[in-house]
């Protein structure tokens, strides 16, 4: 005789313990081999069978013992019958995934060996309520093979049934896997004509009807079945017959089992209230309130259009927090999560210190720390975990505490905001700051930026009055080129030629005092302005009247002599100003003059994702060179383009590689400046890369020319290439 | 801040590591990037100059780990939609062998992995991972994962040949793993052994299923292979063979090993033994002929944070026969209880106790053997002189010419190395 397996699925309360426990006993008592796994976090499906005791669950199991050290026979209790009894458990209501913890039951007990044992009958009993992934694994094929729906006449236990039958029917389809209804009765009126209508609708049997009975309650009270307790009571052989049931189940008898047909909410209405649809619901109308405007949230591209998301918001989160010289930063995740950006980011740090000679900041392994989530905190939560890096960070002398969440923790619900105001409240003087951007939840890479500067930017202290002085604030650099550091020098160096200082860098290597002190600048220097810093810079004058200039920082010339000008018009030094420009021009156009003769008359193709190239362009009309187009290929980080150019340069978008390689073979360019992808080998053309930050102030972009004057020299294609031939 | 990968992304490499392999992740594409950019940096196989754009669908310009991009909707709704798209797809890239396996986040959806495939008719060719070992060390979930593979690819008892051996614990997340696994099958190549199979670590999915004419199965880094070795043994009755001194680092190391694996195989160990001779030689000409005032190598202070069964060979042998002095001794989680317990016993017994566990960066070595990350922190914070990495991370170099760890190629590297350092010092 065949094994089988029977899920039992019904809404939480509904009596589905109770009929398993009796089922599983009267199955025994016919001499079969049966095991009971209790999958409901309130683990009592098994209490009556083992005497009203609740015994260990896996799931504590697992918490306690080491992988090495567990043993099947340490979960598994031998109940009435010798009905071998498990019960999974779950983690503390309101924590963690119970879902999860079904699975990992599964996976325990399988990797236990519970499968080398053929119980003549397995029974799951699980929880309806919620038939998300987790608690929908007894369905699948390698484990149930047919599923019993426990419902009482009332609706929400319909409504339950019907969302079970919903859960089956995306997990098996057509196959048929539902043996029938077990009609628990309440005692309400009409209650088995409702049934009787669900189940007609649903085209299933009602394969038994329990009356309500107070023998159940007094078995209970003695902690065992009634099958145990009154084996000759009209009940107990209720629950003989569904056991005869299974049996004809397993020695398939006859077609027992059907598909999962379950009723759209109207029509579940319908049959079960017998109630017709109210027609059209009408929407909210807010127009009567007066309101209040929020700072507004602003969404990344990739957000907003619902593309795939790059990256993910937490690690653009903590690539914000990281900046933060003095402040520790807890990522709330699984270790792989932390690699994916604090690779990049001491990467960054280390290179730069190694070759441009910025000073390295060794502080930044130092104030990242992370509470490395695995499966038990998947199950149970993280929030002790949390709770106890938070203590580590305090412990290593930190007072300002950044909690980043990953993926995970917003999956599971951990309460970031709880975990941190308890710290908080136990440790005066110590401000815990969760950044709840929940991994991909909320977003990108980009998303996770721009939640971040708004989360900063909301803990200074709000001032519309714009101060007196001679220093600015540098906003929104970015941080993902080695010679970013090396370039802001170049710009305060030129502030300091006008006297200038540099308040604060928001967000960019700075202290958290200096956040704080952000309202104590006269005028911010936006670094960029693609969607991120527009999105940035909005967030920004929403709690500050610190003016913005409206220019980004400088590349080139043109740019530079610009960018200074405004900046001395803001500050009342446009004579000192000049002079500058003046020192600078003599150099420039030095250079200029040096390089003309081997670019001038060049034709230049542009292929660039949507990001300001005007320092190309300035510097191509200074060399007289010709860009004869710009090709916008797609970026998931930035979507807006603006150039002084585009009137008298042609702009193309949604510029593909092929459209660029075909370009090449066409136009035949001199040169393609590129930033991704680089050119393909048959595109035989001299191509150089766009770099990410070109570096600021008057000579960075001259010195790109230096490089192109060099490749224009050089064979279009190298020899290596070529060995490539033949690779897919 | 531990920078150490985890068992996830040992899962995702275990896969990669097979030549005709490839990792699906069922997960965002943030979960992706590392170990994506990571193994096409370390087992490349496509013309990285081919590449399409972001816009390609699964791949968004990356040739490894394609993933489903998951997002919020997907968490509640199910990954099933793109799953069901993105299976045809890669089916069509014609790989031996595909393995789904879920990010941090899809392990809590719960969706049926096997189902799907089964759906798509993959279930021949692509396995399921719906979980992995999340913040576990990375050789635990490598090993776990080899162990899966070899299971689900239902390999066949073959009849086992007496020359034929696999090398189990190999991974690319080693420094030099390809030129390890050269050294080792060309020291057993002296010895007449024929390597069949390295799980993990380049061979194809044939020569997986050709594993089981092995004699015997010689383990290199047991902290990866525990779990394969003991799946061979009870599933084929092929014996594991273990090396009392650790991996074979350093000539007194590679010596042991080699007697252990002729014993084991009843092989001859006289060739490669007179290899390592003729490597000690060598070596010895050379520094004999160095010359330092302080005397250095001699004296010079280093700190090891590496797999145990790495660390034990390197810290005898950088003691023993340089006269080198270990401040810092740190093993990686996932360790090998036997190299663990030698290497603390070891050093107990040379009064060199206090080095175990030691804090590098109190310690300030002259040399740190870790990963680049951690080495050059120390170095640019001026506690430590040079670092030498001992595992692949996304941000490490590149090499052209093969390089070796272990054996008698890999002991002259170590030197090179060693001496090229020393003799800056003051
Ligand atoms: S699990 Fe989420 S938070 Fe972690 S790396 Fe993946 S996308 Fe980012």
């Amino acid at each position: 005789m065949i094994c089988i397996r029977i899920a039992v699925y019904g809404k939480g309360g509904i009596g589905k313990s109770t009929i398993s426990a009796n089922v599983s006993a009267a199955l025994a008592q016919d001499g079969l081999r049966v095991m009971q796994i209790g999958c409901d976090p309130k683990h009592d499906s098994t209490r009556l069978l083992i005497g009203g005791e609740v015994p260990t669950t896996v799931l504590e199991y697992i918490k306690n013992v080491l992988p090495e050290d567990r043993r099947l026979e340490e979960i598994v209790f031998k109940g009435y019958g010798a009905v071998a009894c498990v019960e999974a458990g779950g983690p503390e209501p309101g924590v963690g995934c119970a879902g999860r913890g079904i699975i990992t039951t599964f996976e325990l007990l399988e990797s236990l060996g519970i499968k080398s044992y053929s119980f003549d009958v397995s029974i799951y009993d699980v929880l309806g309520d919620v038939v998300c992934g987790g608690f929908a694994v007894p369905v699948r094929d390698e484990y149930a093979d047919a599923v019993f729906i426990v419902t009482s006449g009332e609706y929400l236990s319909l409504y339950a049934a019907n969302n079970i039958l919903r859960g089956i029917q995306n997990f098996t389809g057509q196959t048929c896997k539902v043996a029938g209804i077990i009609h628990n009765a309440r005692g309400l009126e009409e209650e088995d004509d409702r049934v009787t209508r669900f189940a007609r609708a649903v085209r299933l049997p009602i394969v038994a009807s329990i009356p309500r009975s107070e023998i159940f309650a007094n078995a209970e009270k003695e902690g065992c079945t009634v099958i145990e307790r009154y084996p000759a009571s009209p009940e107990a052989s209720i629950f003989r017959q569904i056991a005869g049931h299974i049996e004809n189940i397993r020695s398939a008898r006859s077609p027992v089992l059907y598909p999962a047909l379950p009723l759209s909410d109207k029509k579940l209405e319908e049959i079960v209230l017998q109630r017709e649809a109210r027609g059209t619901v009408q929407k909210y109308d807010f127009s009567s309130f007066c309101v209040r405007e929020a700072p507004g949230r602003h969404l990344s591209g990739s957000v907003k259009s619902k593309r795939p998301l790059i990256g993910c918001a937490f690690a653009g989160a903590v690539s914000v927090t990281a900046q933060i010289t003095d402040v520790a930063t807890i990522m709330h995740c699984p270790r792989s999560c932390l690699l994916m950006i604090c690779e990049k980011l001491l990467d960054t740090e280390q290179r730069s210190a190694t070759i441009f000679g910025q000073p390295y900041d060794p502080g930044l392994v130092n104030r990242l720390l992370s509470t490395d989530m695995t499966d038990e905190e998947f199950i149970f939560g993280g929030e002790r975990i949390l709770a106890e890096t938070i203590e580590s960070a305090i412990k290593k002398g930190f007072t300002h505490i950044f909690v980043v969440t990953a993926c995970p923790p917003g999956i599971v619900g951990d309460n970031v905001g709880n975990v941190a105001k308890k710290v908080s409240e136990q440790y005066p003087g110590v401000q815990v700051i969760p950044v709840p951007v929940d991994g991909n939840l909320t977003g990108d890479f980009a998303q996770g930026v721009l939640d971040t500067y708004r989360m900063v930017a909301g803990l200074m202290p709000e001032s519309k009055r714009v101060k007196e002085c001679t220093s600015v604030n540098i906003v929104a650099e970015k941080w993902l080129a080695l010679n970013d550091e090396e370039s802001i020098g170049v710009v305060e160096g030129l502030l300091e030629r006008l006297g200038v200082t540099v308040n604060c860098r928001f967000l960019r290597k700075c202290s958290f005092g200096s956040l704080l002190d952000f309202n104590n600048a006269a005028l911010n220097l936006p670094a960029d302005n693609d969607d991120a810093s527009e999105g940035i810079r909005k967030t920004l004058t929403s709690v500050s009247g610190v003016p913005f200039l409206d220019r980004t920082l400088p590349v080139g010339f043109g740019e530079t002599e610009a960018w200074l000008m405004a900046v001395a018009e803001f500050f009342g030094r446009e004579a000192l100003a000049n002079e500058i420009i003046a020192e600078e021009r003599d150099e420039y156009n030095r250079r200029i003059e040096r390089l003309r003769p081997h670019l001038e008359g060049k034709t230049v193709l542009i292929s660039t994702y949507p990001r300001s190239v005007d320092w190309i362009c300035d510097l191509a009309e200074d060399l007289k060179m010709s860009i004869v187009k710009i090709g916008l290929t797609y970026s998931p980080i930035s979507e807006s383009f603006a150039s002084r150019h585009a009137g008298t340069i042609p702009v193309e978008k949604n510029y593909t590689v092929d459209m660029r390689s075909e370009d090449i073979r066409t136009i035949r360019p001199d040169l393609v400046l590129y930033t991704y992808p680089v050119l393909k080998p048959h595109d035989q053309a001299r191509g150089a890369h766009i770099p990410y930050c070109p570096g600021f102030g008057f000579h960075a972009a001259v010195e790109r020319a230096e490089l192109w004057s060099r490749l224009l020299k050089l064979p279009a294609t190298e020899g290596w290439k070529k060995d490539g031939e033949g690779i897919l | 801040m531990n920078l150490d990968a985890d068992g996830f992304i040992g899962t995702l490499l275990a896969i990669e590591g097979i030549s005709d392999a490839r990792a699906v992740m069922n997960g965002p594409n943030g979960c992706r990037g590392n170990p994506a950019y990571f193994s096409d940096r370390y087992f490349p196989r496509d013309n990285s100059l081919n590449r399409r754009s972001f816009e390609e669908p699964f791949f968004f310009g990356q040739s490894r780990i394609p993933c489903t991009y998951l997002d919020s909707d997907d968490y509640i709704h199910g990954s099933t939609q793109k799953l069901r798209e993105i299976l045809p797809l890669i089916a069509e890239k014609g790989d031996a062998f595909l393995a789904v396996v879920n990010s941090p986040g899809a392990s809590l959806i719960g969706d049926d992995l096997n189902r799907l495939l089964n759906e798509a008719r993959l279930d021949h060719v692509c396995m399921a991972f719906e979980g992995a070992a999340y913040s576990r060390p990375l050789p635990e979930g490598f090993d776990e994962a080899i162990t899966a593979i070899l299971r689900w690819l239902r390999l066949n008892r073959l009849p086992r040949m007496n020359n034929r051996v696999n090398l189990l614990g190999f991974s690319m997340v080693q420094k030099y793993w390809q030129g390890n696994i050269a050294e080792i099958r060309h020291l057993c190549g002296l010895m007449g052994l024929t390597v069949v199979s390295v799980p993990g670590a380049g061979s194809s999915v044939s020569e997986l299923r050709e594993s089981t004419t092995a004699s015997c199965n010689i383990v290199i880094f047991p902290e990866y292979s525990r779990q394969t070795a003991e799946f061979y043994e009870s599933e084929f009755g092929i014996p594991a063979v273990y090396s009392h001194e650790g991996a074979p680092v350093g000539f007194d190391a590679t010596e042991a090993w080699i007697r252990t694996v002729a014993v084991a195989t009843g092989c001859d160990p006289t060739p490669a033994l007179d290899e390592i001779r003729t490597r000690r030689t060598h070596a010895f000409h050379r520094i004999a002929r160095y010359h330092h005032e302080a005397g250095y190598p001699k004296g010079a202070t280093f700190a090891v944070r590496g797999d145990s069964s790495f660390a034990l060979p390197l810290t005898m042998w950088l003691y023993e026969y340089l006269g080198m002095m270990p401040v810092s001794v740190d093993i990686m989680a996932g360790e090998d209880p036997n190299a663990a317990g030698c290497l603390q016993g070891y050093l107990a017994a040379n009064a060199l106790s206090v080095a175990f566990g030691a804090d590098p960066a109190v310690a300030g070595p002259d040399m740190y053997f870790g990963d680049d990350l951690s080495g050059k922190d120390l170095v640019l914070s001026g506690r430590c002189r040079k670092s030498v990495d001992i595992f692949n991370r996304t941000t490490g170099d590149i090499h052209f010419t093969e390089r070796a760890f272990l054996g008698g190629a890999g002991a002259l590297w170590i030197l090179d190395l060693i001496f090229d350092v020393v003799k800056d010092f003051p």
